[in-house]
């Protein structure tokens, strides 16, 4: 059986297990979600094996380089909590090969995820009829395409000029829109993406207009500033970690953008970065995302709520529950080093890049953008700061928190492997970028390799990450082993938390200050020693690196 | 040579990150009306290390580990960013966004330690200042790319430098608005830190600053830097040029600070700085 095939059932197997759930919620156990684990499991690692070339089951189905990490990031998400018939719709709109699987999928993700969301999400009739809409604007835009032609592989390539682009575009940058806003748990932000880069830049090929690319680019750069904000603002850890999910993919769409203007233009490396940038950054975020939501179910069943206000005192207590928090946190507030610095690093280089599609008003725009993706970013740093102060530090606010655990064994296990996947992606991002090559080869027709980010190496001959990181880890380690000799435990927050009341009438006089400069010299020996090993250990890491 | 100039680069910094500090120090202390001593940075320094590492009760290991990981992405930034040549072979990897990444990591990662602590003031007006430096970080970096192709920051210093009037002038634009946002953010969270973790966060600050203003330093002022194959003599002449405007520049921002630090029209003006780098260089850098 080959790979779409069995994506195929996969997805119609999630299907129908997740309709089983929302149409008799009290008859399906916690197998349903060992079985949905397992079945997104399945998909993952056949998204992974179905190849650079992908293949199609008949006329249903396809895989290419658009979908596989749409769908890795699908599935590695999906295993995290999001309800079955949702994911499997979601897999159905990804692997379409024509336009009613492609309709049919969408809705059937959007119908599910809103049926299965927490009531206190937006109304439920509103929702649907956002959806509807929507809806109605994939069918418009797949008719404008398509004509009658219901297959892709027909649909592709034919030119879409004048008026009718114009409604194009508005379809399905409304129908994205719609779907980011009415579907919970940020599914309707890849559903949005999916779309973006089937119809507007896969299907109608590379004879799209340059200005295409700035309502895309603009709304994604300022969809992900507000999503951020949102993320800010939220009181509820899985609130904050779903709008971070919508933040990263609007960053996925902004790079969409940048691709679309720079293609118009000709500036295929900057198309090459754009797609590049765009499917790294959903791909980054499925592993981020499912860190963090991993780390979320396990905080909601030890403490009962998610509230930011009944949480704190995490770290101390559930040790393996924060090392996930804290890796994707990393990644969600694009810390250097982390898989979404590498995302952003990479989106960044296309928007900056697009500036060369026209005049002073492309540079404009694509400053805006780069102001607005810069918003974001320090938006979801704050909100990062403020899930972790909430969570992981300071005393629990609650009795039930007081008393969380780390999960039990299989659980652990599934949040130590998504935090050492986060981890591995944001510090060897190059494989993770051989995943994506086949989708930037389909749009933007040019090879990867001559951008300079293969193995996100910060230029060509630059070998990688890997010596800078090794220098900063042997650098806090000099610098913490220079202090940790003289730690001392000190007295409460009430008195500036750093006087020990008992020792202080035991404290020597200060000695004079050539004394003290000798002291200082003698304690920092060890510090001295440890940071000439580490650079010497750093030069040789890199020079071997470089050879 | 690329190595012996990283070697050359690290040991000048090395020897530049306590003389800036002093002199920071010293025109600050002038300028106040205080009386000024060379060493008094360093004497403070000294008697904090002196000092235990008391860490408050409750806190968890993150508050211990938080000045040592300022420290640490301090000092990458400043073994990655240029000084007296742009062949260092640290070169390749002074991306200007990784740069400023690192330089926000500090205040990252001493918020959360201070927080942990219990010791931390609000989250507050602190944030929120810091959340307007990244669009000008994204403007600067932008620039950057307009100019020389790439936001590696040694290509953009040679292409500020190699360029013609609308180059050079984007470049002045682009350093003075990093120059800018570093005298305007307010400085380093110290509050509950005490002994040698106090040490470590001056320590971070000072080296978080020399990296700042070498940015600066080779966005605007990228003259007199020693070309790949330049003798003994070369690098000489550009150590001696690279001090030079170091010390300027620590002089100047140090002045600046201590009379308009609570201002915030530098905040906008370093945004206006910088979207006036981007049109300079999306329209005179290479097409």
């Amino acid at each position: 059986m080959d790979a779409p095939s069995l994506l195929l059932i996969v997805a119609l197997l999630l299907a129908a297990l997740g309709g089983v759930s929302l149409a008799a919620p009290g008859s399906v156990g916690s197998w349903a979600v060992v079985a949905r684990a397992g079945l997104c499991a399945l998909g993952a690692a056949t998204s992974l094996w179905a190849g650079a070339g992908g293949g199609s089951a008949g006329m249903l189905a396809t895989v290419d380089g658009l979908s596989r990490p749409l769908l890795l990031a699908l599935f590695l998400l999906g295993a995290t909590g999001w309800q079955g018939a949702a994911v499997g719709g979601a897999a159905l709109a990804l692997l379409a090969a024509d336009a009613p699987m492609l309709v049919a999928g969408t809705g059937l993700a959007a119908a599910a995820a809103i049926a299965g969301s927490p009531p206190d999400w937006l109304k439920r009739g509103v929702a649907a009829r956002l959806v509807a809409l929507a809806l109605l604007c994939l069918v418009a835009a797949l008719l404008l395409q398509g004509r009658l032609d219901l297959q892709f592989t027909a649909m592709r390539g034919q030119a879409v000029e004048g008026m009718r682009g114009v409604l194009l575009l508005a379809s399905v940058l409304g129908c994205a829109g719609l779907l980011a806003v009415a579907v919970p748990g940020a599914l309707g932000g890849l559903l949005g993406v999916g779309l973006l880069a089937r119809l507007l830049l896969d299907l109608p090929g590379p004879g799209t207009p340059a200005w295409w690319g700035v309502p895309v680019l603009v709304g994604g750069a300022g969809a992900a500033a507000f999503a951020a904000w949102r993320a800010v603002t939220a009181t509820d850890l899985v609130r904050t970690i779903e709008q971070a999910g919508l933040a990263a993919t609007a960053l996925a769409a902004a790079g969409l953008g940048a691709a679309l203007l720079a293609r118009g233009a000709d500036l295929l490396p900057a198309a090459a970065l754009g797609v590049g940038g765009a499917l790294f950054a959903v791909l980054a975020w499925g592993a981020w995302g499912g860190a963090l939501h991993l780390a979320a179910r396990a905080v909601a069943v030890g403490v009962g709520s998610t509230e930011l206000g009944r949480l704190g005192g995490l770290l101390p207590r559930a040790p393996w529950t924060a090392l996930a928090l804290v890796a994707g946190l990393a990644s969600m507030a694009a810390v250097p080093f982390s898989a979404g610095f590498a995302a952003l690093w990479t989106v960044g280089q296309a928007v900056f890049a697009a500036a060369r599609a026209g005049g002073v008003g492309s540079v404009l725009v694509t400053a805006g953008a780069a102001a607005a993706l810069g918003l974001a970013v320090a938006l979801l740093a704050l909100a990062a700061v403020r899930v972790a102060v909430g969570v992981l530090l300071g005393a629990p606010r609650s009795a039930k928190a007081a008393r969380i655990a780390d999960p039990p064994p299989v659980l652990r296990a599934a949040i130590v492997g998504y935090a050492v996947l986060v981890l591995l992606a944001g510090v060897l991002p190059g494989p993770v970028l051989l995943l994506v090559q086949p989708g930037i080869h389909a749009i933007a027709g040019a090879p990867a390799d001559g951008t300079g980010f293969a193995g996100l190496a910060l230029a060509p001959d630059m070998p990688g990450y890997v010596p800078l990181l090794s220098l900063g880890a042997l650098a806090v380690f000099a610098a913490g082993a220079a202090v940790r000799g003289s730690v001392t435990r000190g007295g409460p927050v009430w008195t500036g938390g750093t006087v020990d009341v008992v020792a202080r009438d035991t404290v020597p006089p200060a000695p004079v200050l050539p004394h003290r400069v000798l002291g200082a010299w003698r304690d920092a020996g060890p510090m001295l020693a440890t940071a000439a090993l580490a650079g010497a250990l750093a030069l040789v890491v890199g020079w071997a690196a470089a050879r | 040579m690329g190595w012996a100039a990283l070697l050359l680069h690290c040991l000048l910094v090395s020897a530049a990150v306590p003389l800036l500090a002093a002199l920071g120090g010293y025109v600050e202390a002038r300028m106040q009306g205080r009386p000024a001593a060379f060493v008094q940075p360093w004497r403070d320094v000294a008697r904090l290390w002196a000092k235990g590492a008391p860490v408050p009760q409750g806190a968890t290991a993150l508050f211990a580990a938080g000045p040592p990981a300022a420290v640490a992405a301090a000092v990458l930034a400043l073994v990655l960013v240029p000084s007296f040549s742009l062949g260092s072979a640290a070169g390749p990897g002074a991306d200007l966004v990784l740069l400023l990444g690192l330089l926000a990591v500090p205040q990252g990662a001493l918020t959360l330690a201070t927080l942990d602590g219990g010791t931390a003031p609000a989250l507050g007006q602190a944030g929120a200042v810091r959340l307007g430096a990244w669009p000008v970080c994204a403007l600067v970096a932008m620039a950057a790319l307009l100019l020389s192709g790439g936001t590696n920051l040694p290509a953009a210093a040679a292409a500020v430098r190699d360029g013609g009037g609308g180059a050079r002038l984007a470049g002045v634009l682009a350093g003075a608005a990093v120059f800018a946002l570093t005298v305007s953010q307010p400085g380093l969270p110290m509050r509950g830190f005490g002994g040698r973790h106090r040490a470590l966060v001056h320590l971070a600050g000072w080296v978080q600053r020399t990296a700042a203003l070498s940015v600066v330093a080779a966005l605007s002022g990228p003259y007199g830097l020693a070309q790949p194959g330049a003798g003994l003599d070369g690098w000489a002449l550009a150590t001696v040029g690279w001090t030079l405007k170091m010390a300027v520049l620590a002089a100047l921002a140090a002045a600046v600070g201590t009379r308009i630090a609570a201002a915030p029209a530098l905040r906008p003006g370093a945004a206006v700085l910088a979207v006036m780098a981007v049109v300079l260089s999306g329209t005179s850098g290479p097409a």
